[in-house]
């Protein structure tokens, strides 16, 4: 403490010029501020939800030695409510976006419980009669297409009759089937 | 009564700053503080209304505080002498005392500085505030409290001395 300080304080104690408060009721003081001002501001009219942001804001930087005016609190004010505000809106938008995913999917599928499957499968298994070798011979011989089936015999001919023996003949036979692409007078 | 379409931002300013000084004044003056409180709120509804013809803010509201006080004495309690209230302990002193006291209140007042200075001046050397407290209110670091308090305790002390008092010997 400098010595015009201590002079200062001197004259005034000695003087009486002092109406000293307790620090009890310094804090009291300091605390009662603001909600006094919001009483203020509500009777007279002038009360607004933004208002208020701006006062706080400007209320909060002094608490901590930072002196700011009301148009830089009311800049702070905008910022942050533009924070805010894009904040929830980019919330909002990814929240949509993942109930629509979530709705959009296919359904859900409760799947069959069963009870004793392996007991089932064995019994299905015993119930499918063995298929004969035959028949097996049979239903790959039918997925066989012929080619000369295509080809189908002229009305009114003999059908062919396979004679190993005779090659002669059978020569004679595939000369007689040939149909002449020469047209005839 | 005025609406306000907005935060009027000069009253808010000037009420955070001289509410602490009126209402410590009045804790000194109404020994409850809700009744403190109560009074202190009716002298800014005032301020607000009439806030755009005030000049000298200080003096307007020193003087309105009075006439609240005063109203305040004669509604609830009619038998007190209300200038006992506001007679200071300075008026028992003898003549000559008296002046000495006179002149250094009127260098207090005099002294030039800023609105918010004075608000400091006050809160400190009369109201005897703390450091921190008067940072915490006007939103400045103790450290230029501190340094604020110096300078117009000099600068006191100056105007002491350019009106003939030489040494403080004089006055103590």
């Amino acid at each position: 403490m400098s010595d015009d300080i201590k002079r200062l304080r001197l004259l005034i104690g000695t003087y009486k010029l002092s109406r000293p408060v307790s620090p009890e009721l310094q804090q009291y003081v300091i605390d009662s501020r603001m909600p006094d001002l919001r009483r203020i501001l509500k009777k007279s009219g002038a009360y607004t939800l933004l208002a208020w942001l701006v006062i706080i804001i400007f209320s909060i930087f002094r608490k901590y030695g930072l002196h700011v005016t009301m148009i830089q609190s009311k800049i702070i004010a905008g910022l942050t409510a533009a924070a805010v505000a894009s904040g929830s809106a980019a919330a909002v938008y990814g929240g949509a976006r993942y109930i629509m995913k979530a709705a959009g999917g296919p359904a859900f599928r409760v799947e069959e419980t069963i009870e004793k499957p392996e007991a089932d499968i064995k019994e299905k298994i015993e119930t499918i009669p063995p298929r004969a070798p035959a028949e097996e011979k049979r239903i790959e011989k039918k997925r066989i297409v012929p080619l000369y089936k295509e080809r189908t015999a002229p009305v009114g001919k003999k059908p062919q009759v396979k004679d190993k023996q005779e090659p002669a003949k059978k020569k004679n036979a595939v000369e007689e089937d040939t149909i002449s692409d020469i047209p005839t007078l | 009564m005025k609406k306000a379409t907005g935060p009027n931002d000069e009253f808010t300013r000037a009420y955070m700053e001289y509410y602490p000084l009126l209402l410590s004044s009045l804790l000194a003056r109404v020994s409850n503080p809700e009744e403190a409180r109560d009074l202190c709120q009716e002298v800014f509804m005032i301020f607000l209304e009439k806030f755009d013809s005030i000049t000298n803010r200080r003096a307007w509201l020193y003087g309105t505080l009075k006439n609240v006080v005063y109203q305040h004495y004669a509604r609830k309690k009619p038998d007190v002498d209300i200038d006992e209230v506001f007679n200071d302990e300075g008026l028992a002193f003898t003549n000559g005392a008296r002046d000495a006291r006179i002149m250094i209140a009127e260098a207090i007042e005099q002294v030039e500085c800023s609105e918010e200075d004075r608000v400091l001046l006050d809160l400190i050397a009369i109201h005897d505030y703390s450091y921190g407290g008067v940072a915490e209110i006007l939103g400045l670091s103790r450290r230029q409290v501190e340094y604020r308090y110096g300078q117009l305790a000099k600068s006191i002390l100056d105007y002491l001395k350019s009106r003939g008092i030489k040494g403080l010997a004089e006055l103590l």
